[in-house]
């Protein structure tokens, strides 16, 4: 699968309760689709999206993981690396809201990197919503991130997510690439500059907060 | 483990002439009028046609009607066989077990008891869609499993079986308010025998392949699925309950299997940075559904029930590697990870995956020293340290949740 040439490779993964959408807002995002016979994701599963924010190409490792409590331990292996995380939840479900802090905390306690995140409540196409726009908004306060309503159904707000995500992530990976400059010593895995495209620049390892 | 359980000491035999079946000469006169109702829902099993052979029916019939005693008078249940000579165990399980209705189903049993290996050795010749899930019962069955006893608190399983019930299409049928309450029976009635293992995604999947094969025949379901769960062979309740620790000990015997038999492969996904894991534990919890066509998924678990251990699944794995190890040699990372999605492919290769199987089925002891070896702190290590040697069952009921009866 060739993409053709980008700037940035950057690991991203796709956090929340089992049923919030994460799947179809992947679909609708990298394949323009949505399925009205969608099937509860096993393990995780692997998508590759190029993103373009202004002059740069990132592209886009996305990885759609379970949402069962019970396979944690498969998909918190695939945390390490991971740059980007867009944490789900539905609007519909007061649960999957209410366990949204356990994911990000997750993330906390596995991973000592910083990362770019963004939450997104889904399912914004339903009547029955059970949570507030207010709500959403206050917890992405709290935890410094940014929060997009959407509807993975009638694909409203879906490109935002990337675009915000991809904004913050380019703002980031300059930064580090500056940092880079001043201190060529560091090495890490975390995300990869493509390196036919550009040898002067060199992976690096953390980022700030957004 | 149940007196009728398969016995796993007996070697596979190394060369079986499985017959090929011809996928283009199905009848499925039904097809139209499937659409219209479930009403046929009894029979849905006749929709998952799997292809035929008229010789391999021949066969099977040939060697079936070898069990009838006598001529038969006009069936009447239980009165009928207990007009025959049999072991008397035979007739005890019959007595106590409702869930074997056919004379054929008889007869298989019967097949089954008196010449075991003989029995397996007609499962990997094939088996006809019409005996496919009176083979699978037998292969499996404990004539307890009804009298088990039942939890009723298993609340957080019913939660996300009421998520799941909706979205687990892996055909059109599923769509149907009936089929979807039989697979929430299955369901819930497996989270009430095992609240331990309660309800982890991918059950959905398998359980609903079999409602397919079984003809939508719930209850029966759920005694071959507990089985499976029951098991010292299948040991599903390991597989499925909370860490899942089963799942990381097959995968890790087939890392070290691809390691060893398949350097080439492994170091390819190595350099990649993709791990086999992401669709070994599809094929795991899925029971294939998840990533192969459907009909393939009935070959392919023809063959589990047939080696009648969870090993199955790692001598499977590993054959459809090897069969497309050239080919995975070529893609990269995005392409490796959904390399094995025969489903949206449209691939069907169980025949040659389950021939190739039949070459190289994992030994006992390869699993012994696979887990001798590993340095992962993984929870069952110790007992597959024992795996297929006197001890082992001994060790199991330890680890596992075997519901009190």
């Amino acid at each position: 699968m060739s993409l053709g040439y980008y700037d940035w490779l950057v690991k991203v993964i796709v956090l929340g309760d089992s049923g919030v959408g994460k799947t179809n807002i992947l679909t609708q995002f990298c394949d323009s689709k949505f399925s009205q016979n969608y099937t509860a994701t096993i393990g995780v599963d692997f998508k590759i999206k190029i993103l373009n924010i202004q002059d740069k190409k990132i592209k886009l490792q996305i990885w759609d993981t379970a949402g069962q409590e019970r396979f944690r331990n498969i998909t918190q292996t695939y945390y390490k690396g991971a740059f980007g995380i867009i944490f789900v939840y539905s609007l519909i479900d007061r649960n999957s809201f209410n366990n949204v802090e356990g994911w990000i905390k997750s993330i906390l306690e596995s991973t000592t990197d910083e990362v770019c995140s963004i939450l997104v409540g889904n399912k914004l196409d339903s009547q029955d919503r059970r949570v507030q726009t207010a709500e959403g908004e206050k917890l992405a306060q709290k935890y410094n991130m940014p929060f997009l309503e959407t509807s993975a159904l009638e694909n409203k707000n879906i490109q935002d997510i990337f675009d915000r995500l991809g904004q913050n992530l380019k703002i980031r990976l300059e930064n580090e690439g500056q940092k880079v400059s001043n201190n060529t010593q560091r090495q890490s895995g975390q995300f990869k500059l493509n390196q036919e495209a550009n040898q002067t620049e060199q992976p690096t390892s953390s980022c700030n907060s957004c | 483990m149940g007196q009728l359980q398969c016995t796993q000491e007996e070697k596979q035999p190394s060369i079986i002439n499985r017959l090929e079946l011809d996928y283009k000469k199905q009848v499925n006169n039904k097809q139209d009028d499937r659409s219209n109702s479930f009403s046929y829902v009894h029979a849905i099993g006749m929709y998952l046609n799997v292809g035929n052979n008229s010789k391999l029916d021949e066969i099977w019939e040939e060697k079936l009607n070898s069990f009838k005693v006598y001529d038969e008078p006009p069936r009447t249940q239980s009165n009928y066989r207990n007009s025959l000579t049999k072991p008397r165990n035979i007739e005890q399980f019959f007595t106590e077990c409702q869930l074997m209705t056919q004379d054929f189903e008889y007869y298989m049993f019967v097949f089954f008891i008196q010449e075991k290996q003989e029995f397996k050795n007609y499962g990997l010749i094939g088996i006809p869609q019409k005996y496919r899930w009176a083979y699978w019962k037998v292969i499996t069955f404990q004539k307890d499993i009804m009298h088990k006893k039942m939890d009723n608190q298993i609340n957080s399983a019913l939660y996300h079986i009421q998520k799941d019930i909706n979205r687990t299409l892996i055909s059109e049928l599923f769509k149907e308010g009936t089929v979807i309450e039989k697979l929430d029976y299955v369901l819930t009635n497996l989270a009430r025998l095992y609240p331990q293992v309660g309800y982890c995604q991918g059950m959905n999947y398998i359980a609903a392949l079999f409602l397919m094969v079984s003809g939508a025949k719930e209850q029966q379901t759920v005694c071959v699925f507990g089985e499976l769960l029951d098991s010292s062979f299948y040991m599903f309740n390991l597989l499925f309950k909370e860490d899942l620790p089963l799942l990381f000990i097959i995968e890790e015997i087939i890392m070290k299997l691809m390691q060893k038999q398949l350097p080439k492969v492994y170091n390819h996904f190595m350099a990649c940075n993709i791990s086999p894991s992401i669709w070994v534990s599809k094929i795991l919890l899925s029971g294939f559904v998840y990533l192969f066509d459907l009909l393939d998924c009935v070959l392919l678990w023809d063959y589990i029930f047939i080696k009648g251990t969870v090993l199955g699944y790692t001598d499977l794995i590993l054959a459809m590697v090897t069969i497309f190890q050239d080919e995975l040699l070529t893609k990269d990372e995005a392409d490796l990870s959904i390399f094995f999605n025969f489903q949206d492919q449209k691939v069907k290769c169980a025949e040659k995956i389950i021939k190739q199987a039949l070459k190289k089925p994992i030994q006992d002891k390869e699993i012994r020293e696979i887990m001798k070896k590993t340095n992962k702190k993984l929870e069952l290590v110790e007992l597959f340290k024992l795996f297929g040697k006197d001890g082992f069952d001994k060790q199991y009921q330890k680890y596992s949740q075997v519901i009190k009866k």
